[in-house]
C-alpha cells in the first residue's frame, strides 16, 4: 500500500519546516487523515517514525486526527458528512456513499481525501536554558 | 515551545491531484481523449483494451499506457491490436501516480488522439491517485466474488463507467450480475454499467457507447 509514499512526503515537509524555523527539536507532529483516503493511520505513523530517525524530529510525538468526509449532492444540494453504516461483513463502520437526504444524487467529495500535517511543535535555541 | 502551522504546505495527495489536473488540461489542449482503467488483477482490463483497440483502430489513433508493475506483457498484448503502447514501469509502487503519466504524455502526445491507461491491479491505492484522465472506468469480474462493489465503494462512486466482466462464469461462480449492478447503482446512480464477456467480445459495442467513443 501507499502509506510509505505518503509518509515520505510528510517527513520531507516536516524537516523542511523545522529547518526554516531553526528548530533544534521537533516535539510533536499533528496529522490529519481524511476518512476517505485509503490510508491506515498506524502504518503512516510507523513509516513516518522510521523515516524521521536521525533527524531533528526523531523524538517527535506523532498524533493523528481523523477528518470526516464532507460531500455535496448534485441533485438536492445537500452539503455535509456521510452517514456511517456498521457493516457486520467487515467488522467496522464504513461511510455510506449515498446522499443522506435524497438517497439519489451523485456526490462530489469536498473534504476527507487528504493526509496533511496541520502543525508541528518545535523547540528553538531560545527555549533551551542557556548552558554557561 | 512554538507551534508552527503547516496547513499551507502542499501534501503529496494534493500535489498529485494538481498534477492530474495539469495533465488533463494538456491532453485536452492536444485533442486527446483519455480513459483510466482500474480493476483487480485478472479482472479483464487488458483483454478489454485489446478488443477496444481492435474495434476502434479505424477511427482513432490509439495509445495505451500499461501500468503493469514490472513486465511488458500487457503492453505487448495491446500493441498487437494496432495501438501504440508505452510501458510505464512502476517498480514496486502500488499505484500509478500523475508523475508517471505526465512524462509519458509528453512523449506520445503528437501520435495519438485516444489514450487508455491501464492502472495497476488493485482497487485501493489508485483511488487516492487520480491520473488526469477524462473518464475513469472500473472493471470487476464475477470471479472476484459478490462483495467487490461493497468493499470498494469510492472507486465506484468516482467511476464514469463500470464493467461487470466474465458474465459467462456467473452461474458457475454463483454470483449474481444483477446484484452487482444494483450495488453499483446504489452507490453511484450516474455510473454507466456494462455487462461483458470480454474474451468473446460480448458487450464491446455497449462499452464503446457508454464511453461515448
Ligand atoms: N471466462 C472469461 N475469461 C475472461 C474474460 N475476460 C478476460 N478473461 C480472462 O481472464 C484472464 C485475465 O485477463 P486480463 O485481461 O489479463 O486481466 P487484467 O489483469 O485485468 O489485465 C485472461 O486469461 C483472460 O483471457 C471473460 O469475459 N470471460
Ligand atoms: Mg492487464
Ligand atoms: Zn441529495
Amino acid at each position: 500500500m501507499h502509506e510509505m509514499s505518503v509518509a515520505q512526503g510528510i517527513a520531507q515537509a516536516v524537516i523542511k519546516t523545522a529547518e526554516r524555523e531553526k528548530a533544534v527539536k521537533v516535539a510533536k507532529i499533528n496529522l490529519e487523515i481524511g476518512e476517505l483516503t485509503f490510508l491506515n493511520p498506524e502504518q503512516v505513523i510507523f513509516w513516518l517514525a522510521e523515516l524521521l530517525k536521525d533527524s531533528v524530529a526523531e523524538e517527535a510525538e506523532i498524533e493523528h486526527m481523523e477528518v470526516r468526509a464532507k460531500v455535496r449532492c448534485e441533485k438536492c444540494s445537500y452539503e455535509g458528512p456521510l452517514d456511517v453504516h456498521e457493516d457486520p461483513l467487515f467488522h467496522r463502520s464504513l461511510p455510506v456513499f449515498t446522499c443522506p437526504w435524497c438517497k439519489k444524487g451523485s456526490l462530489t467529495i469536498l473534504e476527507g481525501r487528504d493526509c496533511i500535517v496541520s502543525s508541528i511543535e518545535i523547540l528553538t535555541e531560545s527555549d533551551i536554558p542557556s548552558r554557561k | 515551545m512554538h507551534k508552527i502551522d503547516m496547513r499551507d504546505e502542499e501534501s503529496l495527495l494534493a500535489h498529485n491531484r494538481e498534477l492530474a489536473e495539469e495533465i488533463n488540461k494538456k491532453l485536452k489542449e492536444r485533442g486527446i481523449r483519455s480513459i483510466d482503467v482500474m480493476g483487480a488483477i485478472g479482472s479483464g482490463k487488458t483483454t478489454i483494451l485489446e478488443k477496444l483497440s481492435e474495434r476502434l483502430k479505424g477511427s482513432y489513433r490509439i495509445g495505451a499506457l500499461a501500468g503493469d508493475l514490472t513486465t511488458t506483457i500487457d503492453a505487448d498484448r495491446i500493441a498487437r491490436h494496432g495501438a501504440k503502447t508505452f510501458q510505464i514501469s512502476t517498480g514496486k509502487e502500488c499505484h500509478l501516480d500523475a508523475h508517471f503519466i505526465s512524462h509519458a504524455v509528453d512523449e506520445v502526445a503528437d501520435e495519438i488522439d485516444l489514450l487508455f491507461i491501464e492502472n495497476v491491479g488493485n482497487l485501493i491505492c489508485p483511488a487516492d491517485f487520480p491520473l488526469g484522465a477524462d473518464q475513469r472506468m472500473v472493471v470487476i469480474s464475477v470471479t472476484e466474488g459478490p462483495y467487490m462493489v461493497k468493499k470498494h465503494p469510492y472507486i465506484f462512486a468516482e467511476a464514469d463507467v463500470a464493467v461487470i466482466n466474465k458474465r459467462d462464469l456467473a452461474e458457475a461462480m454463483e454470483v449474481s450480475v444483477e446484484d452487482l449492478e444494483a450495488d453499483i447503482k446504489e452507490i453511484s446512480p450516474d455510473t454507466r454499467v456494462v455487462r461483458m464477456c470480454a474474451r468473446a467480445g460480448e458487450g464491446i459495442d455497449e462499452l464503446i457507447k457508454a464511453l461515448g467513443l
